[in-house]
């Protein structure tokens, strides 16, 4: 069935339809909220807490395309992914002002599958994450992550150039590992 | 958004990700039930609070007149009498004395009229209130100051004493005649008199009638 029909059939209250958007939308966006929350059970509460406010929010929501409505249930996601973040106080950024400007190893990542580069994100520390996701993957810029978080633009610029800085240095154990590998 | 360059291919791959490597996905079923289970409690939830919400309008709309007439009728019930104050120009008081006697009765009936003043003294003072700072002028005029002690003696104020009842016959003849009854007419009945049995003299000091029965 199309989504706008579902959406359409969601809110006046179909269950079917829920469960059939549900189905279509739930692994995409599990794997938002893993990217947030490295706990797998977190992250499977939140996805769930996630589709109840999408649901509850649904008569309300303007269709206006598919993604429109992805764009929509990922930040809803995101948000409560912030929100488990906050109270389990999971990171503590130590606000700092002075940043070095690392540039993120484009080509290196492309070389790189999506699940490789999942598991290289998933490793880093919650803060370093939480940052990096928001400003490379989710394109936010530093004045609206610091307005998120809680912290200052320059906590952030300097939150996202260790994130940069660590995932260069696994980038270059995984190349030389990549490396090591294929001519071996 | 960011102005920096990305090169955003392993961005939308990454963002395109529906499993993770080597996991096992989600359990869609299961969580669809935990979550239908979540909203359908939540909706069960709101209705109960809309249902409590409503039985109080009602009750509130059923106890609110009920309230409204009661206390209509409760004011109604305790309005306090509306009391008037009369001014006095002289205020009533009760004199006192400690100079008063007990009332002899025998002295009283010889003196009627001033036994009357006395009472329609008395009587305005028990009828309308007493100035208590009168009283107590009065008493304190009356007052047996006891020097070496911080007591003193106060004469209570009683109330005038009941008259004793008398018989007419120990008020004395004089006094009957006077006060009681003033046409009063001794007689005495003879048995020897002239006229046999049944002659009686009415003894009057101004009229002295002599009735003998007629045969």
């Amino acid at each position: 069935m199309d989504l706008p029909v579902l959406i359409k059939e969601a809110k006046q209250g179909s269950a079917a339809a829920q469960k059939c958007i549900f189905d279509q939308l739930a692994d995409k966006m599990l794997m938002v909220c893993r990217r947030y929350v490295k706990n797998p059970e977190d992250a499977e509460e939140l996805l769930l807490d996630g589709f109840y406010k999408f649901f509850k929010g649904l008569p309300a929501f303007n269709y206006q395309g598919e993604a429109a409505l992805y764009t929509w249930l990922k930040r809803i996601m995101i948000n409560e992914c912030l929100m488990f973040l906050r109270k389990k106080q999971a990171f503590v950024i130590v606000s700092e002002t002075v940043a070095e400007t690392i540039p993120l190893e484009e080509e290196a990542l492309n070389n790189l599958s999506a699940t490789d580069i999942f598991n290289l994100i998933v490793q880093l520390p919650a803060g370093y994450r939480t940052v990096f996701n928001l400003h490379v993957i989710e394109g936010m810029n530093h004045g609206e992550i610091a307005s998120l978080l809680g912290i200052s633009e320059g906590t952030s610029k300097s939150q996202l150039s260790k994130a940069r800085s660590l995932l260069q240095k696994m980038l270059l154990q995984k190349n030389i590992t990549y490396v090591k590998r294929s001519t071996q | 958004m960011s102005n920096e360059a990305h090169n955003k291919d392993w961005v939308s791959r990454l963002d395109g990700l529906d499993h993770a490597a080597g996991e096992a996905g989600l359990d869609k079923n299961a969580a669809w039930d935990r979550l239908h289970t979540r909203i359908q409690s939540k909706q069960r939830s709101n209705k109960a609070l809309w249902y409590w919400a409503a039985a109080a309008c009602v009750l509130a709309a059923c106890l609110i007149p009920a309230l409204l007439v009661h206390k209509q009728k409760y004011t109604g019930v305790h309005i306090a009498p509306a009391v008037t104050y009369r001014h006095l120009d002289t205020p009533a008081t009760l004199v006192i004395s400690k100079k008063e006697a007990p009332v002899n009765v025998m002295k009283e009936m010889n003196k009627p009229v001033a036994a009357q003043q006395e009472v329609a003294a008395i009587l305005p003072a028990l009828v309308h209130p007493v100035n208590p700072t009168s009283i107590a002028a009065t008493l304190k005029k009356d007052t047996l100051q006891i020097t070496d002690t911080m007591l003193a003696a106060v004469p209570a104020a009683t109330a005038p004493k009941k008259m004793r009842v008398v018989h007419i016959n120990e008020l004395g003849e004089a006094t009957v005649r006077e006060v009681v009854y003033p046409e009063y007419k001794p007689f005495t009945i003879r048995v020897n008199s002239p006229a046999g049995l049944g002659d009686q003299t009415i003894a009057n000091s101004t009229l002295n009638i002599h009735l003998s029965p007629k045969n």
